[in-house]
């Protein structure tokens, strides 16, 4: 702390721009792409210091970046990239196609959790310093997205690493440059004045890890630092928007929130159960009361009202009253037999389960006591059974791998932004577990399978988009799990100290479009 | 005149009595006006007359919550208590009559779990065994037993070699007659002061567990309160009728079980 203050003087000696301060949760490696952390805001941050040859502008869609122009064939499986000539690595080394070709074979051989998959089996070529050739050997819809989200390193400082997973170098060609990094205190980016899409606007960028939020945000209104890379919590928006030195941002986020049962377990393997028990949640009450209104509520075909897949026939989840749903109930055979209040299957086992939720995230906790109270009427009981995070993940998704079962009855589970972006539908709701790698739930439809296979195949978005809302429509009729609410993304800035922040669809304020004019 | 030097000797302990009063009064009344399990209105209200202190994040009653924490903490802090002081009371017991070697394996033992950093193993343990309030009483009963044990042995070993106990073994009195005559009498006030001080130190535990989100978050006490009220942003939105009231709680309770705890060590027959 002591070195910043130093540090922060001589630049006000100097009669710079001040430093822009901003809290970041946790520590991100060298800010290199084998050592950064997180999705959110790791990755984002590494793509302060590094490209890719697309970029996902604000409507959502990708567009060539490092790359001049970029062809598919008619066929959607070879894909012709011409990138630009005037980049150059931070070391002033130009960049060229060889890069490209190195760096996407770099992540073929030393496996990278989120830059491999959508590389594997794609041949790259580069017949010359401005071509890059990719050949697929099926169609990838989503492949745009891909190349909006690998970054290219430079072959020159990389073909030396002894281990790529450990290598600390972070020369990339963002907007800025890696110029101190002092382990688990701050990182200090400084402005890379060469940048070809414009020097940006802020000079310095210092990141301090400030792992807890309610700290972060302290120091926020205390004036040390001018933005959190922490999301808001919705019950500090009132508090902040009554300070005239802070400014409250925010949008819809794609994270989403969901109710899963196990399909695994009876009376959850029957579509009609699961359909009452969507119906009798009141979802907009679930929003008001724990998010405060700050969040959209769930759709029933889980895609986002504002992704651009989203199917608006699919509507809202049917609403039943308790007398309705209790009156569904006793037609499907659900009565209570012991006359204990709990309503029973036919062979006798009490409607009693456990909602499993994740013990550090109250909202999640708060949302599990709420649907627990919602059925109670409905003669189910659900005991809310807070575990640590891991536990959780392992009891429903076993080593993050879907073939390996799961051992729960309801649980409260939530996806990152990613799946909602690439509409991962194949991945969430196909039977087959190598395909079905979300499919936590263990949802079996087979004529819903061939759709998913097909949207996967699809050539262009227009066929895919046509996929996606047939889909979405008899997810909806299925329930295979509750899509509950997707929170909005909330920031509270200094505006004094930047003024430049863009909101980015479903993925918020930190990203490298908020630092260039 | 006596009793008020009585009274002026003991005023610790007596001050520690009344507030143990008071708090067990809140637990014990029907003074709750809701149940706090319920959403009786608007999340994050501050106090008015519908609600004395307020609701919190998801619409429940502070209050109520306060009045049913009561009762959590204080049934957390006694079984706590009786099953540390009950293992406390089998070891120091048995390791102060029976003597030699058995004595020193025994002691030993009490050297290396009190060596262990307390509240470090219990939040490791916590985490590990998950969270409900079965487990903090356990694990507080298997980690809290040591100190108890050594106080408790020195006191056996005292009265153990009193002409009186000597004599009853040399007549001839089993070891089940001695324990039940003259060594349970002799360590009983000892054992009530250690019952006190255990249950003043697990209440405090079994709160830091739910404030850092080790407890059992649909329980209603004070930790849990509090750990809601951290991660909801009250420190920060200046939300004092949610902080304040279980704090100070906690603060009393343990104040007041410490006071008598520290007058029934200093002399044990007041």
């Amino acid at each position: 702390m002591r070195k910043m203050f130093l540090f922060c003087a001589i630049l006000a000696l100097l009669g710079q721009a001040a430093p822009l301060r901003m809290a970041i949760p946790r520590s991100e490696g060298n800010l290199t792409p084998y050592t950064y952390r997180s999705g959110y805001p790791g990755w984002y941050l590494l793509m302060l210091v590094y490209d890719t040859l697309m970029l996902v502008d604000l409507d959502g869609v990708p567009r060539p970046w490092l790359a001049d122009s970029v062809e598919v064939s008619p066929d959607g499986l070879v894909w012709t990239i011409t990138v630009r000539p005037d980049v150059r690595w931070h070391d002033g080394q130009p960049f060229t196609a060889a890069d490209v070709k190195f760096s996407f074979e770099l992540y073929q051989r030393v496996p990278h959790p989120r830059f491999s998959a959508p590389l594997r089996d794609v041949a790259v070529e580069a017949p010359d310093d401005r071509t890059v050739v990719l050949i697929l050997n099926k169609p990838n819809p989503t492949f745009d997205l891909a190349l909006a989200d690998i970054p290219i390193v430079p072959k020159h400082l990389w073909e030396e690493a002894q281990d790529p997973r450990t290598f600390g170098n972070a020369v990339g060609t963002g907007p800025y440059y890696l110029a101190q990094v002092v382990p688990d205190q701050f990182y200090r980016l400084e402005a890379n004045p060469y940048y070809f899409a414009g020097k940006p606007s802020v000079s310095t960028l210092i990141l301090d890890i400030v792992p807890d939020a309610m700290t972060a945000f302290s120091a926020l209104l205390a004036g040390q630092i001018d933005v959190a890379a922490h999301l808001l919590p919705p019950e500090l928006v009132a508090q902040l928007q009554t300070r005239s030195d802070v400014r409250v941002m925010g949008g819809p986020g794609f994270a989403s929130f969901l109710l899963l049962f196990n399909h695994g377990r009876p009376p959850f393997d029957d579509p009609r159960v699961r359909r009452i028990l969507a119906g009798a949640l009141d979802l907009e009450d679930l929003v008001n009361t724990v998010l405060l209104g700050y969040a959209t509520v769930g759709s029933p075909g889980f895609i986002h009202p504002n992704s651009p897949w989203y199917n608006p026939g699919v509507g809202a989840y049917p609403t039943l009253s308790v007398d309705e749903a209790n009156r569904a109930l006793e037609e499907l055979g659900y009565r209570d037999l012991d006359g204990d209040g709990i309503r029973d299957l036919p062979d006798g086992r009490p409607l009693r389960f456990e909602l499993l939720t994740r013990s550090g995230d109250p909202i999640r906790i708060r949302t599990a006591e709420l649907i627990a109270q919602a059925v109670r009427p409905l003669g189910i009981s659900l005991e809310v059974r807070a575990l640590e995070a891991g536990t959780v993940d392992q009891w429903v998704w076993p080593d993050f791998n879907t073939c390996k079962g799961r051992n729960y009855d309801l649980a409260i589970w939530g996806w990152s932004a990613p799946v909602m972006t690439k509409a991962d539908v194949l991945g969430l709701f196909h039977s087959d577990c190598e395909l079905g790698r979300l499919n936590v739930v263990g949802y079996a439809n087979p004529a819903l399978d061939q759709l998913l296979e097909a949207q996967a195949r699809a050539v262009s978005h227009a066929e895919r988009r046509q996929l996606l809302w047939a889909i979405q429509e008899i997810v909806a009729q299925d329930v295979p799990f509750v899509t509950l609410f997707y929170p909005d993304l909330l920031f509270a800035v200094r505006p004094a100290a930047h003024d430049r922040w863009v909101f980015l669809r479903g993925e918020g304020i930190i990203h490298k479009l908020s630092f260039l004019k | 005149m006596k009793i008020i030097g009585w009274a002026k000797r003991r005023s610790a302990g007596l001050a520690g009595l009344v507030i143990l009063g008071v708090v067990a009064g809140i637990a014990s009344l029907p003074l709750a006006p809701y149940d706090p399990h319920a959403r009786v209105g608007a999340p994050f209200q501050p106090p008015s007359g519908r609600h004395w202190l307020g609701t919190n994040d998801i619409g429940q009653d502070i209050f109520s919550e306060v009045v049913y924490g009561a009762r959590t903490s204080l049934v957390t802090g006694v079984l706590s208590a009786a099953l540390a002081l009950a293992l406390g009371l089998a070891v120091g017991g048995t390791a102060g009559y029976a003597g030699g070697a058995f004595d020193a394996f025994l002691m030993r033992t009490v050297d290396v779990v009190l060596a262990v950093p307390f509240l470090p193993l219990v939040i490791v343990l916590a985490a590990y065994v998950g969270p409900s309030r079965t487990n903090v009483i356990l694990v507080f009963g298997t980690l809290g037993w040591a100190r108890p044990a050594r106080v408790l042995r020195s006191q056996v070993l005292v009265v153990r070699n009193l002409p009186f106990v000597e004599a009853a073994r040399a007549l001839g009195a089993s070891s089940a007659h001695i324990f039940r005559r003259h060594l349970f009498p002799a360590v009983f006030p000892l054992a009530i002061a250690q019952f006190v001080n255990l249950a003043s130190s697990a209440i405090l535990i079994e709160s830091s567990l739910a404030f850092l989100g080790l407890g059992d978050p649909t329980l209603k006490s004070w930790g849990t309160m509090l750990y809601y009220a951290y991660m909801r942003g009250a420190f920060l939105t200046g939300a004092w009728w949610w902080v304040v009231p279980p704090g100070a709680l906690i603060a009393a309770s343990v104040l007041g079980f410490a006071l008598l705890g520290y007058t029934l060590e200093k002399d044990p027959r007041s």
